[in-house]
């Protein structure tokens, strides 16, 4: 099994889509990084004087309307507190520089691009085998089906796990350069860190399940397109409806359990009535049942 | 029934999608011995792929079974799987690897190193493009290297389905070699083919399918005979005076076209020339009259056909 997975892995690398998806990814990564550090500007100097200056021109003027009309504000109000409040600096200032701590938000933005990316390639990694006819030449050397479904699935699975995590790490990486040479990285302490860790790993093992899918359905059609078909009718056109016609039912699609296991309790998502490690649970449901069916499909049906 | 490969009543039936059923192998028997080279042969259509994909366990029998080096295919074939070496229709290798990475991947499924492979390749004469993208092969060198491959394991048993398919007449010349020395060191060598004379060339034993079914086996000369006479063809300038000569020694003798057929065992070739001789009647033309497995493979595959 050592052996076959081995090889597996090795297969998983070498795929022209595996590396061509890769590399799209770290040009984009590569784009994004000079994109960030061309727009952020981390000179506060002359932009915050100007903020400054307006600040101090309306709280003067919000004193003056206070003292003027103290029946128009709450009564006993310290008209200079009360301006001070409610005229803040940042009402004038965009900050120009880049805040290392929107990490986060970026790994939950990018991490859609990682789930369609791992479906794609779990699903070609054994459609692909289909179409080429690999399949009755490796079985010639392995007939036992159920050692080679497992460990086609373990490569594909580790592999995209592997690569969703490397991807987000040198994206956060680029992003964390940029915000120390023309950003900055307050507010980026140990408990940042731990939640941008967590939603890192939490979108590579969605996309390693995404890619489980992905596969299971290639297995069961022995095509790619087949696959990927089912897919986009399923997100697009079966959720869709579900959503508009028994909106009750949302907690059960794999999208929102997705979307809620990977943004957690108080990812802004709707509430499922389950805990994200709970919609983790149902999307594993789901990709267990599709691999079943997969693995008796690829034990039961003929090579030809 | 003992042999290295064992098929008894094996029976596959396909059934499609869109209805309707094909049947492949229609209670197939056949036992392979141990050692030689052993042809199988059939039409196209007659069963001998699905027969291989069933002995490989590609295809579930519908009924029936095959036993390969002494294990049930359908539940004990891992076991001898690394004595085998086989090649399915046109054999499918990686095309974006090279040939060398794609025989390195295969053969550390079964913990065979590169020296090896190095030995493969230049036994099947891709050393020197061992390195090319198998896209880049052609078809014969993609043939060469499904070969290589099913030699890779140093098997007892080679099971190939049309091994010289895509080759050019030097490659076909050195496949039927390869296979006789493979049959010589003690192989079992199980080979389909469309090419008749080839495999007449190259076999020990032959079976004939036809719509499913094993319709002739045996070793070829048996199978040649196919049951009829021996005998000898005579041309001389009077076929009659000759035919008259020979009737009146004995021999059964017919005409065939311009020429006598004596329904004589080759050995008895002095007896017919003393006895035209003996009449001052002398010979143009004496061999034997042989059939060859083309003649016999249309024959037997030809009956029951419909007219």
């Amino acid at each position: 099994m050592r052996a076959l997975l081995s090889v597996e892995l090795r297969r998983m690398l070498a795929r022209r889509l595996v590396r061509v998806l890769a590399a799209l990814a770290l040009v984009g990564i590569v784009i994004a990084g000079v994109t960030v550090a061309a727009t952020s500007n981390p000179d506060l100097g002359p932009e915050l004087a100007v903020a400054q200056r307006q600040v101090e021109q309306q709280r003067a003027s919000c004193e003056e309307a206070v003292s003027a009309n103290p029946q128009d504000f709450p009564p006993n109000v310290d008209s200079e507190e009360f301006c001070r409040e409610s005229i803040r600096v940042e009402f004038f200032y965009r900050d120009p520089r880049f805040h290392l701590t929107v990490l986060r938000d970026v790994f939950l933005g990018t991490a859609i691009f990682l789930v369609v990316g791992g479906w794609l390639l779990g699903a070609s990694f054994m459609g692909a085998e289909w179409h080429s006819g690999t399949v009755a030449t490796l079985l010639t050397w392995e007939p036992r089906r159920l050692w080679v479904f497992v460990a086609k699935l373990a490569a594909a699975a580790a592999v995209l796990f592997l690569l969703a995590l490397v991807l987000q790490a040198v994206l956060g990486l680029v992003l964390a350069l940029v915000a120390a040479l023309r950003g900055t990285t307050e507010g980026a302490d140990v408990g940042w860190l731990r939640s941008v860790s967590g939603v890192a790993l939490r979108a590579a093992a969605i996309t390693a399940m995404a890619g489980a899918m992905g596969f299971a359905i290639a297995t069961i059609g022995r095509n790619t397109a087949a696959a990927l078909g089912v897919g986009f009718a399923y997100l697009a056109v079966v959720e869709g409806l579900v959503r508009g016609l028994r909106p009750q039912w949302h907690r059960w699609l794999i999208g929102d359990n997705a979307g809620f296991f990977l943004t957690g309790q108080d990812g802004g998502f709707p509430p499922l009535g389950r805990s994200p490690l709970g919609a983790a649970a149902v999307i594993a449901v789901y990709a267990a049942v599709l691999l079943l069916v997969a693995v008796v499909a690829f034990r039961e049906r003929d090579v030809t | 029934m003992a042999g290295i490969i064992e098929v008894e009543g094996l029976r596959k039936e396909y059934r499609r999608l869109r209805g309707g059923r094909t049947l492949a192998v229609d209670g197939l028997d056949l036992a392979v011995p141990q050692g030689g080279v052993f042809g199988f042969l059939g039409p196209n259509g007659a069963g001998k792929t699905t027969t291989i994909r069933c002995l490989l366990g590609l295809v579930r029998p519908t009924g029936g079974g095959c036993r390969l080096l002494g294990v049930d295919v359908r539940t004990e074939l891992h076991g001898v799987i690394g004595r085998v070496g086989s090649i399915v229709e046109t054999p499918t290798m990686y095309p974006r690897f090279s040939g060398r990475r794609n025989l390195e991947l295969l053969g550390r499924l079964d913990g065979i190193g590169t020296r090896r492979v190095a030995e493969v390749l230049e036994r099947v004469g891709l050393a020197d493009r061992a390195g090319d993208l198998v896209r880049n092969y052609s078809f014969g060198m993609r043939q060469r290297l499904g070969i290589g491959a099913a030699l890779l394991k140093d098997p007892e048993v080679l099971i190939l389905d049309e091994p010289a398919n895509g080759l050019d007449p030097a490659g076909i010349v050195e496949v039927r070699e390869l296979l006789r020395s493979l049959g010589r060191e003690g192989r079992t060598v199980f080979v389909s083919s469309h090419i008749l004379s080839e495999v007449q060339q190259t076999a020990d034993r032959v079976a004939i399918l036809s719509r499913g079914r094993c319709v002739a086996a045996g070793p070829v000369e048996e199978v040649l005979a196919g049951g009829r006479a021996r005998g000898l063809i005579v041309r001389l300038e009077d076929p009659a005076a000759g035919a008259e000569a020979l009737r009146a020694a004995g021999m059964p003798v017919s005409m065939d076209g311009d020429a006598l057929r004596v329904g004589l065992p080759p050995s008895d070739a002095a007896t017919v020339t003393m006895a035209l001789a003996e009449r001052g009647l002398y010979l143009t033309e004496l061999r034997p009259d042989e059939v060859d497995l083309e003649t016999v493979f249309l024959e037997l595959t030809r009956e029951g056909e419909p007219p």
